[in-house]
């Protein structure tokens, strides 16, 4: 059996294959994307559609390729529903229900934080890890509870106001960096030597980057760039993990999965795993290619969906569902 | 000046939380808790040790601000900035977590009217606690005293967005028919009150991807 997932949220078209026989473990056989180039004007949601419409056929063709079968094998289409860039969205829908139409399968509208979580969990072999989701757009520390007969990904610390990806980039952008976003800000980091005192604000589970923006937007004529991204790199990190701590106290998750786009950050990790070692909780992270947005997610997150027989009703898609209002059937 | 005698009794540990630990000690022969920020191997040490020492000092101020206002709050012994250590007087009693669902009647209602007064006193001098749930607050049954621990979060601020922050963490540590009174006790003795009131709506509503027209 063959599951298409296509991801189309913000600046990535993905898509990846999951193949499983009968009895046996899932595999994600193939995982392709385009992204669009960061620029100094950040993402502008037309561009990104154009963007996504003149690259899908490729990333699809190398897909299949990858994964070594035809079009015609899939058995069924997920595509991320929610949350996301409307335009974005608005396309992954239009290119899977084509598809699943054109093939006659069934279309699994897939949550796109649950994906990230289930893959992290699925290549780390994590069974009830505390998640710290961080991405552009997304900063949260979630665990699986139980509410009534359904579970869900309860939220127990988030951003209060911009993700850390978002703040990153915007430190990329303000300092000029070169690439303008979160990759530059890690390029520059390990290159400063003093550190500047930025301000550091956890309350309680939830953290708050503005003012850490704010901060360094009026530093920047007075301190070095690299001195700069060292600082706001460790203030930013620091308060991640020690609102990720407290979580963990407070639930106690045998395991810490990182996992998003700025998960792929090497610095992030040791961090994390520091904090883990002193709590004695096992760390895991998925492999890279797997934190940035894809479509493999997508496929399988898709696959656990359609294993369990529960394909949400509603296909359409939801700029703004919550991942905590989202049932996990699986 | 006298010379203060201070015992970590056995280094035994009575607590543990996510920054700081807890020791039972002795303080001029007066029974005390010893709260010991530790380091963090994740922070790069410039910035963990001015974290520590501010929480630690910050802490030791907002103490000795509760007091004045008559809330219960552990009593001010010591504080030792080299090891980053507060000396504080013992609480006897349980958490309230553990208890607030067992209480009914009367004096449940008693308990919730003098939570909010005593949210709504700290507020006043200008407090903030920062951790306002029902896990930091200690009952003595036989007395039937509400006690306010843990101020590591606890900041200077009479900001109203703040204080409602406060009443937020308060309002889902406790049910909504009790949040009732805890409203009411808050009420009676913060001036302000109503003001504060519409920014928690405000702030319910601001969080991510919440339906805005369907938030509580």
């Amino acid at each position: 059996m063959h599951i298409l997932g296509i991801e189309s949220t913000a600046h990535t078209f993905g898509v990846g294959v999951v193949q499983r026989q009968l009895n046996e473990k899932a595999e994600i056989v193939s995982n392709q994307l385009a992204k669009f180039p960061s620029t100094q004007k950040g993402y502008i949601p037309r561009e990104l559609v154009e963007f996504h419409s003149n690259h899908f056929k490729e990333v699809l063709e190398k897909a299949l390729a990858e994964a070594g079968i035809s079009i015609q094998e899939i058995d069924a289409v997920a595509y991320s529903q929610s949350p996301g860039i409307g335009h974005c969205l608005h396309f992954g829908y239009i290119i899977s229900k084509t598809l699943s139409v054109f093939l006659g399968v069934p279309l699994i509208p897939v949550n796109h934080a649950i994906a990230h979580v289930e893959v992290g969990k699925f290549l780390c072999n994590a069974r009830d890890p505390l998640v710290v989701y961080v991405s552009g757009g997304n900063t949260q520390i979630l665990a699986r509870t139980k509410v009534g007969r359904n579970h869900y990904y309860k939220v127990y610390g988030e951003t209060l106001d911009i993700g850390i990806g978002n703040f990153l980039d915007q430190v990329g952008r303000s300092l000029n960096l070169n690439p303008p976003d979160a990759v530059g800000v890690l390029l520059n980091a390990p290159k400063g030597k003093k550190f500047i005192r930025l301000p550091y604000t956890v309350k309680g589970m939830n953290l708050a980057f503005s003012g850490l923006l704010t901060a360094i937007n009026r530093l920047k004529e007075k301190y070095g760039t690299k001195d700069l991204c060292y600082s706001a790199q460790e203030t930013a990190f620091s308060m991640l993990v020690e609102a990720t701590e407290r979580c963990l106290c407070h639930t106690r998750n045998p395991e810490v999965l990182l996992c998003g786009g700025n998960a792929r950050n090497k610095r992030l990790q040791e961090m994390m795993g520091f904090m883990c070692a002193e709590q004695e909780t096992r760390f895991c992270v998925a492999p890279d290619e797997y934190n940035g947005d894809n479509g493999g997610m997508i496929a399988l997150t898709g696959l656990l969906l359609y294993a369990c027989g529960k394909i949400p009703e509603k296909k359409e898609p939801d700029q703004k569902a919550r991942v905590d209002s989202q049932p996990i059937p699986f | 000046m006298k010379e203060r005698r201070i015992k970590t009794l056995v280094p035994r540990l009575v607590g543990k939380g996510a920054e700081a630990e807890l020791y039972l000690a002795e303080y001029d022969g007066e029974r005390a808790v010893c709260k010991r920020r530790v380091g963090k191997k994740y922070r790069i040490p410039e910035l963990d040790s001015l974290i520590r020492e501010e929480r630690t000092k910050r802490e030791a101020r907002i103490l000795v601000a509760v007091k004045e206002t008559g809330v219960n709050c552990p009593k001010l012994m010591g504080i030792n900035l080299y090891g980053k250590e507060i000396f504080m007087s013992f609480v006897p009693g349980v958490l309230l977590r553990e208890k607030l669902d067992l209480i009914k009647g009367k004096k449940l209602e008693k308990i919730l009217l003098k939570m909010g007064g005593d949210l709504a006193r700290i507020h006043s001098r200008g407090v903030v606690h920062g951790d306002s749930t029902t896990s930091n607050m200690m009952l003595d049954e036989k007395a039937f005293e509400l006690t306010w621990i843990d101020f590591g979060l606890s900041e200077f601020s009479s900001s109203i967005e703040e204080q409602a922050t406060d009443l937020l963490l308060l309002k889902k540590s406790v049910s909504p028919q009790q949040f009732v009174f805890v409203k009411k006790g808050y009420s009676q003795n913060n001036p302000i009150a109503k003001n504060i009131f519409a920014r928690l709506d405000e702030i319910e509503k601001r969080g991510r991807y919440v339906v805005r027209s369907m938030a509580r």
